[in-house]
């Protein structure tokens, strides 16, 4: 079985400049493959441009990460497509498409595509569709199981690589609505970038004082941490060739670098006591994995024997 | 511009037709479409039934297959195309790549329709499906302001449909995981969101609960109206405050830019609510038929006739209605 690679995904908060260059710093020397850059979420979130993503992109390159370009996940204005034509042009990195927008104009470019989690491929014939547009590798959507995710891998017999989020939290809606923004009672045009002051989102809970989701402008976000990473194994024997993480912040990257450590060593994994920062207090779902909903959580059968 | 409205049973399909809709859009009673409700929806039978019928007063009929199929189900969805096609039926609505592809090139001659579900929000989307997969049409998300469906609709060559009325899903639609983060169901696998078998009314003591899976979404207190569970139109806690975090349970109109989208270009307003009643469906028809013809006649002075907003507020949920999106308040 070919080794098993590990993605840092693109940072779905709003940070500033200097938090996100001390993470990437991090990110370099962390036990990462390939790392996708960009702002996925809100196109008003500008701590680094474009032109600062590509020199990023292209250090972290030099570092030995591939690196990929990643598009929002939810294009309305003609602006918002500005970032993609300019990757397009350069086309020095391969680009992660969120919304097909970004794959017409890559696969017009003849760039190279990861097909993100929202385009909502669900079987074999969407994916082997989409291989003609230069897709490599796709991200399925964050509601597909195991038996599913299994019988389309082995439909589209590896001529595509897939790529699962093991940690992190899901993202699971898109607005054109700024939830952040209606949270503090401004409209979207004059939201003050409020999200800054949420680097993890604002957790949103019933009635009943139970995390439900976590508002991340116009995204919602599952509020528990989906975690596969007991399950690697199984997870490798289902056909997927890239664990993706989504960070929280810059101590996920510990979690991350344990983790590689212990994959690269063919072992099961069993955390070990590393800094965990706003992670310590998680509470994970696996649920997805299982075929159920999304929030629930399933102890790992083989460890409870 | 054409009126789309929906059809959940034949019974609703004639009070559409009988109301002035120029088309009706349906589905097969199985997971190929995103109203899988009990009771809803037809079976291949009626289907060819209501086709003849609507076909025999010379209007259209649309069938939705815009759910994205599972690895297992495909024979469903490729039945579906194939039963569109079979019945001559003027569109099928699609939103799975897999499912364009398939109709594509097994029935080139069925026009496809890109569903909303396919999330379709800017014009390189639009290129893309007409690009490799030859849509006709495509109906946009409740997401784009009037302004920028305006702007779409002179960059394309793709026909726009648009939603007029109905309930307001205010996520992009096709790319909401909610229902099944809770619920294990979602439009997209399995055609319902907030789906009935894990909803729960609970009476407490006088007030009102409402449950998805056991996960409290509102509470009413006597005298309080109560609405379905649909769990972005809960109240929850954020910032220790209660209250619609995402959404108020309001409905959607756009009557007030009916002028704007006829002068856009938009080719068909289409009403949600296949789930509705035939009466609903009905009444919901005749006022959009009245307020097309109206706008059509004299675009320059249109003026909704109060009759209208008060049948269409009646018959709304939570009795609101708003112009979403296409206004942007919220903006």
């Amino acid at each position: 079985m070919p080794s098993i690679k590990i993605s840092l995904g693109a940072i779905q908060y709003f940070w500033d400049r200097n938090t996100l260059y001390e993470f990437y710093e991090a990110a370099a020397e962390s036990g990462a493959d390939i790392i996708y850059l960009g702002e996925t979420v809100c196109g008003k979130r500008r701590s680094l441009s474009t032109t600062d993503w590509i020199e990023l992109g292209r250090k972290l390159r030099e570092a030995g990460k591939e690196v990929v370009l990643s598009s929002l996940c939810l294009i309305e204005a003609e602006s918002e497509l500005n970032p993609i034509f300019r990757h397009c042009k350069e086309n020095d990195f391969t680009i992660e498409a969120n919304d097909v927008a970004a794959l017409n104009v890559a696969s017009r470019s003849g760039v190279k595509c990861v097909a993100g989690t929202a385009l909502n491929i669900y079987n074999s014939y969407s994916l082997s569709s989409m291989l003609r547009m230069g897709v490599l590798r796709w991200v399925p959507p964050v509601e597909i199981g195991r038996e599913a995710l299994g019988k389309i891998i082995g439909q589209i017999k590896g001529e595509v690589e897939t790529e699962l989020l093991v940690y992190g939290r899901a993202p699971l809606a898109y607005s054109a609505r700024c939830y952040t923004a209606r949270l503090h009672d401004l409209a979207k045009d004059q939201c003050g970038l409020k999200c800054l002051d949420y680097p993890q989102g604002v957790p949103v809970y019933s009635q009943e004082d139970e995390a439900l989701f976590q508002i991340n402008g116009i995204q919602t976000q599952a509020s528990r941490m989906t975690n596969l990473l007991p399950l690697w194994k199984e997870i490798q024997a289902t056909g997927v060739n890239v664990l993706r993480f989504l960070p929280n912040d810059i101590h996920s990257l510990n979690v991350l670098n344990d983790f590689a450590a212990q994959v690269r060593s063919g072992s099961d994994y069993v955390p070990s006591n590393v800094g965990l920062g706003v992670d310590a207090n998680a509470e994970f779902c696996n649920g997805y994995w299982y075929e159920q909903e999304g929030m629930v959580y399933t102890a790992d059968s083989t460890k409870e024997m | 511009m054409e009126l789309v409205c929906p059809a959940g049973n034949p019974i609703a399909a004639k009070k559409a037709i009988e109301n002035g809709a120029d088309a009706i859009y349906v589905g097969v009673n199985n997971k190929t479409n995103a109203r899988y409700f009990n009771g809803l929806n037809f079976s291949e039978a009626s289907l060819a039934e209501t086709a003849k019928w609507v076909r025999d007063r010379h209007k259209k009929i649309f069938l939705a297959v815009n759910t994205f199929p599972q690895p297992d189900g495909w024979s469903h969805w490729q039945r579906a195309v194939d039963l569109a096609a079979d019945l001559a039926f003027d569109a099928i609505i699609v939103a799975d790549q897999g499912v364009l592809a398939y109709a594509a090139e097994r029935h080139p001659n069925l026009n496809r329709h890109l569903s909303v579900q396919a999330s379709a929000t800017n014009h390189e989307a639009l290129d893309f499906y007409q690009r490799y997969y030859g849509i006709k049409r495509a109906v946009l998300p409740r997401v784009l302001a009037m302004h920028q469906v305006a702007k779409l609709a002179s960059r394309t060559s793709v026909e726009l449909e648009v939603f007029g009325f109905g309930s307001l899903c205010i996520m992009a639609e096709g790319r909401c995981y909610l229902s099944s983060y809770l619920t294990g169901d979602s439009p997209n696998n399995c055609g319902a969101c907030s789906p009935a078998h894990a909803v729960r009314w609970v009476d407490k003591a006088g007030s009102l609960e409402t449950r998805l899976n056991k996960v409290l979404i509102d509470r009413f207190e006597p005298g309080e109206s109560a609405g379905y569970p649909t769990l972005c139109k809960g109240r929850f806690r954020a910032n220790d405050q209660v209250f619609h975090v995402l959404e108020e349970p309001t409905s959607l109109n756009a009557m007030d830019v009916l002028p704007e989208l006829m002068a856009a270009n938009i080719v068909a307003l289409k009403i949600e609510g296949r789930q509705r009643s035939p009466a609903y469906v009905g009444k919901v028809a005749a006022v959009w038929r009245a307020a097309i013809d109206s706008a059509a006649r004299n675009p320059q002075d249109f003026q909704p006739l109060p009759i209208w907003y008060e049948t269409l507020a009646s018959l709304s949920e939570g009795a609101q209605t708003t112009l979403g999106a296409y206004a942007r308040p919220w903006q």
